[in-house]
């Protein structure tokens, strides 16, 4: 087989996965569709150097991380302003209502998400959307195993406890 | 099973990465623990309804042409990648074959004229020593003692010309 008909197998195989991940990371299509066509540019140019595939896809997923951390922390130079704005807007909302009663928790799950660490944030997407193994995220993020079990658990007890918080859990599981 | 234990596992018991009989375990502990209950029910919805958040969906044409851009963006930033690399190693090999003759070089005269008592050139190339016989250990010429010596007490410029003249 060809260098570019396995290319095309490998984009095939992976533009979905990288662009969900890339998505869920940066949270808008545009920066996510830049950072799937730079991350399968640098794969493309390095292919010769990767023989085992195993060992391609986890620094293609790790290329793709380490630009979206790139794109979070440019939108964050730019918007620090506007976002600080946010936040005294949403702390008003939460004191006035004390109990934010919504219908649709994925939409508060999601904000949450998005308030995370980088960090947090990656491993949390490997994890839940991509169902990677703790070995192969630790590869991927450049962590110990360990480190990113506690890490996985930490997020979710803190998605956990800020939904609580809001009054959104409670709402839910009284539902349930 | 304690609380603390069952917390540490809350997560693997959501993955199903927990054997049959800790799973039991788990179970049985959640059916007596209100606490441990109320928090697995809630990070497994949690995890649940976090996997239900959308993605964008593309068609397979979107696909194609994006990959078509990303293989015409490659060849050409595939070969200026190569030829720099090619030409940043050649450099650095020359610069450092060259490094190593001129610090070969050097040694190599020097011995040769110790052994001799000729003019040999130090790593400072513009200046250059004279040594005055073979058997000479003094990387001076016997006119830069004598301006030596003037700066000498007398006792000690006539010790080193004794050692001179032997």
């Amino acid at each position: 087989m060809e260098k570019k008909e396995k290319f095309d197998k490998f984009y095939r195989e992976y533009r979905e996965k990288l662009y969900s991940v890339a998505f869920r990371m940066v949270g808008n299509q545009e920066d996510a569709i830049d950072i799937v066509q730079e991350s399968f540019t640098k794969a493309f140019q390095k292919w010769d150097s990767f023989r085992g595939e195993a060992k391609f896809y986890t620094w293609i997923y790790r290329i793709v991380i380490n630009l979206s951390y790139d794109y979070i922390r440019r939108r964050k130079k730019i918007k620090t302003g506007e976002i600080e704005e946010n936040v005294v807007r949403i702390k008003e909302k939460i004191e006035s209502d004390k109990m934010v009663i919504l219908k649709d928790i994925k939409k508060e799950i999601q904000k949450e998400i998005e308030n995370l660490t980088p960090k947090q944030k990656s491993i949390f997407i490997l994890k839940t959307y991509e169902e990677l193994p703790y070995k192969e995220i630790a590869r991927i993020v450049k962590s110990k195993e360990g480190t990113v079990k506690a890490t996985y658990f930490q997020t979710v007890e803190k998605l956990r406890r800020n939904l609580k918080n809001k009054g959104v859990l409670k709402n839910v599981m009284q539902e349930i | 099973m304690l609380c603390k234990k069952f917390e540490e596992k809350i997560v693997d018991l959501i993955f199903g990465e927990v054997g049959e009989e800790e799973e039991k375990q788990l179970l049985s502990h959640i059916e007596n623990c209100e606490k441990c209950r109320n928090k697995y029910n809630e990070i497994k919805m949690i995890i649940e309804e976090s996997k239900k958040i959308e993605v964008p969906v593309f068609t397979s044409e979107w696909w194609d042409e994006k990959k078509e851009v990303i293989l015409e963006r490659v060849p050409q930033g595939r070969k200026n990648f190569r030829i720099k690399k090619k030409v940043v190693f050649s450099l650095v090999s020359l610069l450092f074959i060259f490094s190593l003759s001129i610090f070969f070089f050097i040694n190599h005269n020097e011995n040769i004229a110790k052994k001799k008592g000729t003019t040999y050139y130090t790593f400072n190339v513009l200046s250059s020593t004279t040594i005055s016989s073979p058997d000479s250990i003094l990387p001076f010429s016997e006119d830069e003692i004598l301006k030596m010596a003037d700066y000498m007490k007398d006792s000690d410029a006539e010790e080193v010309l004794k050692i001179i003249l032997k």
